[in-house]
């Protein structure tokens, strides 16, 4: 019962005291007047005085009644009948005690646990001592915390400072655990479990695991009611780069209610980034309907702190743990990009890389700050490359020795190479320094016009998209089109020689079939070979629309930025996989208190997982090499709370009397035995009404 | 001459300060009416015969319808003398009660007995009969004799105006008082609520009457009294003793109608029997018509 229907009961009961004011202010409020035939009105009285009390007794008593039944219907009182199995008493009582999730339920000062523990310890102190007690948690996995005893005080050391678990949790195998508790004991009176539970409904949706128990009854104890609490939750959240929009990105979430609060209501979402709330959305909610919200936000490129941003439902409801989820975001970088010119002109167009450069100072990538650099192939070495994300060659015919040798040990460390073809390039001095690094040895320039083959004697286009890969996702690709793509003309392209077993992938290829990009990963760095020339000199690709985005998609992957969804969340008591970045080492996972947890590695060494148990942002420390344990940022990501654990929705009596094991007997639920007074309370409180009318017409 | 009707007429007459204008404003509406009254014609016309009986006087005796039927008859007059006229009005606290329980406008049971009474001396001073006046409470609290003085008339209206409620009901004792003065074949006109009159007060009424005295009983009530039209709790406080009351006025509406009913019809039948006209005056009907029921022989 809530405690504000119980004061407002209470203040009714007050209540029901007017009417004896009002009587005995009335008796003193009459009117005096003289009046000579006084002796009529003594005689008068004294033939109706008898008649007079009744109805002044009456009166007050329907008034009394009135005020009453109606204080006493607002508590709503239920009549509980002595149970006919209390009364010969078991002999070994289980307490069942659920601990999914959804009993961090709020109702009153409460949280529907704090209910159970408290019931249960009432219980305790009701038992008789010759019953024996036990307790078994009802969390993701059935415990069994105190077999069954007759110290009582192990069971409440067992419950005490006891918390629920986040996990969803079902109640059949934990009722199946209960009655195996038992064991052979037996007594006169028989095993009871009583399952302290809120009994919503998910709890109770499986019955998988249902075990047998004859000779077992189970009770359930109804912490919650009728009212099932009104909640709001947040679920299933989504960040992809904003189409279009290549710096902003977009959160997907979904709001549902359950509950009580019949009533749609307007819920508000906002959007947090830190303590600043970036934007909020209004999303009508109605119980047990769903409810889609998008914001899109773009994001400053050079705040290089570990970022989250926070969806939060704002409001009060039953069940706050499910009303936040976190979203981690990529810190902010800087990303230089060197770009070694091999074909440099005084004329600007005719410069290899004058269309290259116009791209990049277009270029607007996620929450980084690019810039470039134009050098020549001499000046290339260690030292202009170590702070460099991207290398490309354009049209490069050669390096200088250590030049190369920093290119390969570049790329092994992380970086990312674009190679594009050209007039200048040398061949067999590039597959001779670049080899470990590039897709395959390069074979040599093929102008089609040259050509005798008259079919093939066209310029080509471009097909066979690998539309999955991130660098054409972020494009709106299929495999046959991209947006600005489809329409390049070349007539001069690298051939590549050919390999069935070399670590790469081709991301498209000309018309005539051979590769025009492809790419290799190479320890965490990756290399790009554009078949064809960056200028104008075998293609027309540096003049179409879809240059800009296909070089901002090629830096954002070569700089690992890739805007592809990344696994970002994971519900509390599911595995999520951490990708292990190459060259490190996961140590532990530390969750939103703080406390660091193991990894578990699987058959890949490149992946392990993490069982979450509380919700909230998690953080991932490992290590490269021996090196000293850092944070590794791309791989923290947040627990959400599980989302059928926010379904707040009441069980029904058929999934109470499924999820008991077979051949187990159900005592009569209270809610169901309770027989309620309070329309009765109602009745009686119309009859007085009328009945009062009645007396008051009766003079 | 305007003449307005009874009710219009009492609220005339009541909003006059001068107990002689209020009397002479009825009897002027009487006389407007041209009602003259049988009792207080000036002539001795014939009225009837009768058989002669033993006693009768002889001088009445009609010789000429002896010699036409053989038969001894007496003539009877409508009136062959000044009338005497004795007016008795109830002067105790009981009388003060005026009303106001409808939130009504009401003038007191004495103010209506008293203009009553002053009308009736006017009536008898046009007339020339004699007419004496007592104003009894508690025995006897002011009196005149009846004369046919024109003085007198102006002392009787001086006594009925300087008198006013006050003391208990003693009917009796006033009646024992003053029946020696009431001389027979007079007019007895007893004013009062009757409410505190004991059997022994009727019985001399009665007695009165045996000896020739034509009694006249207005019973003057308020119409609160008859009706009882009180709403929720009041607390009746007697107007001659201590007695008190408490009690939800509608609930006993019902009883004291009845009670005060059978009081009423108890009246009005033992008067009956004791040949007593009797009249109930309601102090919210026109005054008119009540001179004109007290001056009338109806009532019995």
């Amino acid at each position: 019962m809530n405690l504000l229907w119980l004061g407002a009961g209470f203040a009714g009961l007050l209540l029901a005291g007017v009417p004896l004011v009002v009587h005995l202010i009335s008796r003193r409020r009459a009117r005096v007047i003289e009046f000579a035939p006084i002796a009529f009105v003594l005689k008068s009285q004294k033939r109706t005085a008898r008649d007079i009390r009744l109805r002044q007794i009456l009166l007050l008593v329907v008034r009394t009644l009135f005020i009453a039944a109606l204080a006493l219907a607002v508590m709503r009182p239920v009549l509980r009948p002595a149970d006919q199995a209390e009364k010969t008493g078991p002999s070994a009582v289980m307490y069942a005690l659920d601990e999914s999730a959804s009993m961090w339920t709020q109702t009153g000062d409460q949280t529907v646990y704090e209910r159970a523990v408290a019931r249960l310890q009432e219980r305790l102190g009701d038992e008789k001592d010759d019953v024996a007690v036990g307790l078994v948690a009802c969390g993701a996995r059935p415990e069994v915390l105190v077999a069954p005893g007759f110290d009582r005080a192990l069971v409440r050391e067992a419950v005490d400072g006891r918390t629920p678990g986040y996990a969803p949790a079902t109640l059949a195998p934990c009722l199946s655990a209960a009655a195996d508790a038992f064991g052979p004991q037996s007594g006169p009176g028989g095993k009871l479990v009583v399952v302290l539970s809120d009994l919503f409904a998910p709890a109770l949706a499986s019955t998988d695991q249902r075990g047998a128990a004859p000779g077992v009854t189970f009770e359930w104890v109804d912490l919650v009611g009728d009212d099932a609490p009104r909640n709001r939750s947040l679920s299933a959240p989504e960040v992809a780069a904003a189409r279009g929009q290549e710096a902003a990105l977009t959160f997907r979430f979904t709001v549902r209610a359950t509950g009580q609060g019949a009533a749609p209501e307007d819920s508000a979402v906002d959007l947090f980034y830190g303590r600043q709330r970036l934007a909020r959305t209004v999303l009508p909610t109605a119980p047990g309907a769903e409810v889609q919200g998008t914001f899109t936000h773009t994001f400053a490129a050079d705040d290089e702190k570990v970022p989250s941003a926070a969806l939060v439902l704002s409001g009060e409801d039953a069940l706050p743990a499910d009303d936040r989820i976190e979203i981690p975001l990529t810190p902010g970088q800087r990303l230089k990009v060197l770009v070694v010119d091999g074909a440099p002109d005084a004329v600007p167009y005719r410069d290899e890389v004058y269309y290259l450069e116009n791209a990049l100072r277009q270029v607007r990538l996620l929450r980084s700050r690019v810039s470039y650099e134009v050098i020549g192939p001499e000046q290339l070495g260690p030292g202009p490359l170590a702070d460099t994300r991207v290398l490309i060659l354009a049209n490069v015919a050669s390096l200088p020795a250590r030049g190369a040798a920093a290119v390969v040990e570049f790329v092994r460390a992380g970086g990312g190479l674009l190679l594009s073809a050209g007039d200048q390039l040398d061949v067999d001095w590039t597959n001779a320094n670049l080899g470990p690094v590039l897709p395959g040895a390069l074979r040599g320039a093929k102008g089609q016009a040259l050509l005798d083959d008259a079919q093939v004697a066209q310029v080509l286009g471009l097909h066979r998209f690998s539309a999955a890969h991130p660098v054409f996702a972020g494009l709106d690709a299929t495999e046959g089109f991209v947006r600005g793509l489809s329409r390049v003309r070349t007539h001069t392209t690298m051939l590549i020689e050919p390999s069935a077993d070399a670590p790469r992938e081709v991301l498209v290829r000309f018309t005539n079939g051979t590769p025009a990009l492809v790419e290799r990963r190479v320890g965490d760095g990756r290399a790009i070979v554009l078949l064809t020339s960056l200028d104008r000199d075998w293609s027309d690709l540096c003049i179409r629309p879809g240059f800009l985005p296909l070089v901002q998609q090629l830096l954002a992957h070569l700089a690992g930025l890739s805007t592809g969804p990344v696994d970002r969340f994971t519900e509390v008591g599911t595995p999520h996989r951490l990708g292990v970045p190459t060259g490190f080492t996961v140590l532990e996972v530390l969750n939103p208190e703080g406390e660091a947890a193991p990894t578990l590695a699987g058959d890949d060494p490149a992946v392990q997982t993490y069982v979450p148990a509380v919700p909230g942002l998690h953080t991932v420390r490992g290590r490269r090499g021996e090196g000293e344990p850092v944070v590794l940022d791309k791989l923290r990501f947040f627990a959400l709370f599980p989302a059928s654990e926010s379904d707040l929705t009441p069980a029904t009596q058929d999934a109470l009397t499924q999820a008991v094991p077979s051949g187990a007997a159900v005592k009569q639920s209270e809610r169901e035995a309770d027989e309620r007074l309070w329309p009765w309370l109602l009745l009686l409180a119309g009859l007085m009404f009328v009945l009062e009318a009645l007396v008051l017409q009766r003079r | 001459m305007v003449r307005l009707d009874d009710a219009r007429l009492a609220e005339v007459v009541f909003a006059l300060d001068s107990l002689e204008l209020r009397a002479r404003t009825i009897v002027d509406g009487l006389w407007a009416g041209h009602h003259q009254s049988r009792r207080f014609g000036s002539s001795s016309e014939f009225a009837e015969h009768k058989l002669y009986t033993p006693g009768d006087d002889l001088k009445d005796l009609d010789w000429r319808a002896y010699g036409r039927t053989d038969r001894h008859f007496i003539r009877r007059f409508v009136d062959e003398t000044k009338l005497t006229v004795t007016v008795i009005v109830d002067g105790s606290t009981s009388m003060a009660y005026r009303g106001g329980a409808t939130g009504r406008v009401s003038i007191s049971k004495w103010e209506y007995a008293q203009t009553l009474a002053a009308a009736l001396v006017l009536l008898c001073r046009r007339q020339g009969d004699a007419l004496g006046v007592t104003v009894f409470a508690d025995g006897k609290k002011a009196g005149l004799p009846p004369k046919s003085r024109s003085d007198h008339f102006d002392r009787v209206l001086r006594v009925l105006d300087e008198q006013g409620p006050a003391g208990t009901t003693d009917l009796l004792t006033t009646l024992r008082t003053a029946q020696e003065a009431i001389p027979p074949r007079s007019l007895l006109v007893v004013l009062s609520d009757f409410l505190d009159v004991d059997d022994g007060a009727l019985a001399l009424l009665g007695a009165l009457r045996s000896r020739g005295v034509d009694v006249v009983v207005g019973q003057v009530l308020d119409r609160d009294e008859l009706a009882f039209p009180f709403d929720g709790m009041v607390r009746f406080l007697d107007m001659e003793g201590d007695r008190e009351v408490q009690v939800d006025a509608p609930h006993i509406k019902q009883a004291y109608l009845e009670e005060f009913g059978a009081f009423l019809e108890g009246l009005r039948s033992r008067a009956r029997r004791l040949d007593l006209r009797w009249h109930l005056l309601p102090t919210d009907e026109g005054p008119v018509d009540a001179v004109r029921q007290l001056a009338d022989g109806g009532g019995r």
